[in-house]
């Protein structure tokens, strides 16, 4: 089965924490993060502008991203979005949850 | 609520005020995220119009995207609409419960936001002045007979020159005077001001200029007397007018919106002035007193103070300071005037509204008792339904509704009943307030600001959000009692309610007639106060009466000789008339101890030096006829023997009643000989106690001597007893006034009635609201309490028709349907009395020779209640026995 290229196969709140992880480098539009996952996941990722949208939306509301217009590479108006402080620390927080888990998934499936 | 979260909610705020703007970007961007996949597309070496078509496809649902994202702010934005669509149409299914429910809280609000309407007007709208919050009223004040005194002239002086938390302070007196201009004469009510005055109070002229501080012959005319009295003509800028013969010059029209009702040491009801002249200025010694000189100008000794502090300045600052000065005149200047005074000062306007400021606060607290009861109703109406809805909820949750999903549902079927029974009610506040200002113009000052302002506004929906979340939570609290899956199971629509829901609405009712109950025994005190007020011996007909002011003014009145040749004339031109069936005058009245033969002092209500106080009251002794007070011992002295000749030789006094009682306490009074410090006599007649003046105030022990004694005659109360209607006497009276002297001033004319209506119309203004308030909650209350009975009933109509296919007798079926029910409505009546017979005290202020804990009321009102009640209980279940047997056991 593997990594389906559709969020909802995602824990909970995961796509959100890759695009944090993902702005970490420097603020994106939507297409460069979907890029960016899928390159860095090599080719595993494959989000859909259905889930990335409403994720962005759920970030801002948060407060963990801003979004500025800018202009993309194609020259056209594109939305860029940038890491706030907060948004760092909720990076940070769910990095090492997201660890702790994988730490224990692993422990069970490797338990005898 | 974190910062975090509140942040999170002002986010989603934001968004909704520019949610349109927001959507459009949010589709650029997804555009422009699709052309950065066709270049990229394109890139790698795809034909361009492949591209498009590719990432087009590769996008997938930009919709979805767009949904999606918008839930993302709002939540679901549809099940909001899904909820709204959905009550609407529960609301159209059962119309006659949502009239119920919006009529209802139509009335709760509409009373509410009317009476918050007055309260914001009167209490709270600061004073039309600048820096307004900044004046004050200085006073001193004797906490003996708890009232504020004038402050003599000299001494403001002193404070104004001492003082330096004020940043100005200005005197100001009050008189009526006869005002002559161009042959016509009419009485003014003229007020006289220190300098700084206009500008403490920022008046503009509209008209001319306004007068200098030693301009001591210029007058300023308000707009109304301007427009009334010269028909708004400016040419009389700079005539010459006369008020109370002394000529002064017209140099200013005040501006139309100045307007400004400035305090009485007692505050009590004063017209508006419509007239302005300066102070005189008086070279006096502190502590002086001039007296007014007769007919000449007035010359205020006494005057009233207001002030305006410094910026920063505190009030208590205020005070300290100027208790020091005055505690420093008094030491300097020794007289009892100023014994034990302490002085107040206090914001302008809570002096200007401090005597409706209790009943207003009553008012407020006994419609907020209403809309309590007004909640407690709407909740029953919407538990009720709810209840016959569980197995349509039922069915709903078993098809995957949550919990909080219904009840969110039920929650917005309340709201959507809120907003229509708010807006309802703010249209019947907006009608409300006009009958009010219209119906009791003077009942309470500052009233003509009554209008649905922004405030008013805002009250009226936090009104309403609080009662909609109080009703609303009941409908999902019967739910959340239920059971619902053994609703699913049953047939039948209705369902019967668990204990639990029962106790609920059970108490449901005992609240309301707790609180009906304290609003029926309050109106029921205040109505009995009222009773009493008005109470009059027999023969006493102020419907009947006409009652008018007459000044003697100018030179020519300025000796007693021509004065008593005027008022006799009047009297006797007044006797002819035809209509007229008598005519008396009072000349005003005195206060003085006296010394009566066997009098006791310590018995009567005042006391000076170990002398009774009592008023003596110059009359003609038609007076007394006119006023048709009875003689309840002794004689009538003659006529002859009060007329003009037979006044020296004869020492015929009058006491009432009262005097009779406190004064001389039972022993027989005729006979005995009376010596005041400026009349004595023996006393002829005991006459009836009556009010002539104020109905609230208790009559005082009073002497009647004849008017040819009096010390002074200058302002003389004319009373005219009619045969027929006394509005069509009234212009011949004051044709023969004029005919006599034209240019002698004569007030408004009115009924005795309506004088004394006038005279407490705040209390019929707290009365007339109390009474409608209380006959709402009984209303309401009776209705919530039939609705529980008759819902009862139709639960358990089964039950019933069992009982009566088995033979039951219906009053048995009756009774047993009541019994339980009652209680809930014995114990609110119960609790209702014991709660108001705690609290009744508060209430004090509206109240006339009335105990707040009057057992006749309380009685009365239980009574009253406990028969309504169980009456309304028995209509209710008087049904149950109408239930056919045989229509029931065929449903079986």
């Amino acid at each position: 089965m593997g990594l389906a290229n559709t969020p909802s196969d995602l824990l909970p709140g995961t796509l959100e924490m890759l695009i944090l992880r993902t702005l970490e480098s420097g603020p994106k539009h939507g297409y460069a993060i979907v890029e960016h996952l899928r390159v860095t996941s090599q080719h595993a990722l494959e989000i859909g502008e259905s889930a990335l949208y409403p994720a962005l939306q759920r970030l801002l509301i948060n407060g963990w991203t801003k979004a500025a217009w800018g202009t993309s590479e194609n020259n056209r108006r594109a939305r860029y979005y940038t890491l706030t402080s907060a948004g760092r620390k909720q990076l940070a927080k769910e990095r090492a949850e997201f660890e702790r888990m994988v730490r224990a998934i692993h422990d069970v499936l490797e338990a005898r | 609520m974190t910062a975090n979260s509140m942040y999170r909610w002002l986010r989603r705020a934001a968004y909704l005020l520019r949610q349109s703007r927001h959507e459009a970007e949010l589709q650029e961007e997804i555009e422009a995220h699709r052309s950065l996949r066709q270049a990229h597309l394109e890139r790698q070496g795809v034909a361009p119009s492949e591209a498009e078509e590719a990432s087009r496809r590769a996008i997938g649902h930009v919709l979805l995207a767009r949904e999606d994202s918008r839930e993302a702010w709002l939540g679901s934005s549809d099940t909001w609409l899904q909820d709204l669509r959905y009550s609407a149409r529960m609301i159209r299914r059962s119309p006659g419960t949502a009239a119920v429910v919006t009529l209802t809280m139509a009335i709760a609000i509409g009373m509410n936001a009317s009476i918050f309407g007055v309260f914001h007007a009167v209490l709270l709208r600061p004073l039309p002045l600048p820096d307004s919050e900044r004046l004050v009223w200085l006073s001193p004040h004797a906490p003996r007979f708890n009232i504020d005194t004038m402050v003599s002239r000299p001494d403001f002086l002193i404070w104004r020159e001492r003082a330096t938390s004020f940043e100005r302070m200005a005197a100001y007196g009050q008189v009526d005077v006869a005002f002559l201009a161009s042959g016509q004469a009419s009485e003014e009510h003229l007020t006289l001001v220190s300098e700084d005055f206009w500008v403490m109070t920022g008046a503009k002229p509209a008209l001319g200029r306004l007068f200098g501080p030693d301009e001591q012959n210029a007058v300023v005319l308000t707009h109304r007397l301007f427009e009334q009295q010269f028909n708004g003509d400016s040419e009389v800028l700079g005539t010459t007018v006369s008020l109370n013969g002394y000529p002064l010059t017209i140099v200013g029209v005040l501006a139309r919106d100045f307007r400004i009702a400035l305090p009485t040491v007692s505050s009590e009801y004063r017209p508006d002035s419509t007239a302005y002249i300066a102070l005189p200025n008086t070279p006096s010694q502190p502590g002086a007193a001039d007296r007014n000189i007769p007919g000449g100008r007035p010359v205020s000794v006494w005057v009233r103070v207001v002030g305006k502090l410094r910026p920063g300045a505190s009030i208590e600052r205020a005070r300290t300071e100027l208790q020091g000065i005055f505690d420093q005149i008094a030491h300097d200047f020794p007289t009892p005037l100023r014994e034990g005074r302490i002085l107040r000062v206090v914001p302008l306007l809570e002096k200007m509204v401090s005597p409706v400021e209790t009943p207003l606060k009553i008012l407020l607290g006994a419609v907020a008792l209403l809309l309590l009861i007004a909640t407690a109703n709407i909740a029953h109406v919407l538990l009720a339904r709810s209840l016959s809805r569980q197995s349509e909820i039922a069915v709903r949750v078993s098809l995957g509704a949550g919990r909080a999903r219904i009840v969110r549902q039920l929650l917005s079927e309340s709201l959507l009943l809120a907003v229509l029974g708010c807006g309802t009610g703010l249209v019947l506040a907006y009608w409300a307030l006009h009958a009010v200002v219209r119906l009791w113009p003077d009942a309470v000052p500052r009233l003509e600001g009554a209008v649905i302002n922004p405030q008013v506004l805002t009250f009226a929906v936090v009104v309403a959000v609080v009662s909609t979340v109080l009703f609303g939570m009941a409908p999902a609290i019967a739910l959340l009692k239920t059971d619902l899956t053994s609703a699913l199971k049953r047939e039948d629509k209705t369902t019967s309610a668990t204990p639990g829901v029962r106790r609920f609405r059970g108490s449901l009712v005992t609240l309301e007639l707790t609180f009906a109950t304290t609003l029926l025994i309050a109106a029921g005190l205040t109505f009995r106060s009222f009773w009493l007020m008005t109470a009059r011996p027999p023969g006493f007909e102020p419907e009947q009466t006409l009652v008018t002011r007459v000044s003697l003014s100018g030179p020519r009145y300025a000796s007693r000789i021509p004065q008593e040749q005027y008022v006799e004339e009047l009297l006797r031109s007044l006797q002819r008339l035809p209509g007229v069936s008598a005519v008396g005058i009072d000349a005003g009245s005195f206060n003085s101890p006296v010394k009566v033969d066997g009098g006791t002092s310590d018995a009567a209500e005042s006391v000076s030096d170990g002398q009774p106080i009592v008023t003596f009251k110059p009359v003609s002794l038609g007076f007394l006829r006119a006023m048709g007070v009875p003689v309840i011992r002794g004689r009538w002295p003659s006529d002859g023997a009060l007329s003009s000749d037979a006044i020296e030789s004869t020492d015929a006094l009058l006491v009432n009643q009262r005097f009779a009682d406190t004064v001389l306490r039972g022993q027989e009074p005729i006979g005995r000989h009376v010596a005041g410090p400026y009349v004595s006599g023996t006393i002829a007649a005991v006459v009836a106690d009556f009010k002539d003046w104020q109905l609230d105030a208790d009559p005082l022990p009073q002497v009647y001597v004849p008017f040819k004694r009096s010390m002074v005659l200058r302002s003389v109360r004319l009373v005219v007893r009619t045969q027929g209607d006394p509005v069509t006497v009234a212009p011949s009276v004051r044709e023969v006034i004029a005919r006599i002297d034209p240019t002698q001033a004569v007030a408004e004319s009115a009924t005795l009635d309506e004088v004394l209506g006038a005279s407490i119309s705040n209390r019929r203004f707290s009365l007339s609201m109390l009474a409608l308030f209380a006959a709402v909650a009984l209303l309401l209350a009776l209705t919530g309490a039939y609705g529980v009975v008759a819902h009862s009933v139709g639960q358990r109509t089964r039950e019933i028709g069992i009982r009566i296919a088995l033979g039951a007798r219906p009053s048995e079926v009756v009774r047993l349907v009541v019994r339980r029910e009652i209680a809930f409505v014995a114990a609110g009546v119960a609790l209702g009395v014991v709660g108001t017979f705690a609290l009744a005290p508060l209430i004090n202020a509206l109240l006339y020779d009335v105990a707040p804990r009057d057992f006749a009321t309380f009685a009365a009102v239980t009574i009253a209640l406990a028969i309504a009640s169980t009456l309304t209980s028995w209509s209710a279940a008087a049904r149950a026995a109408n239930v056919d047997p045989m229509k029931v056991l065929r449903g079986l």
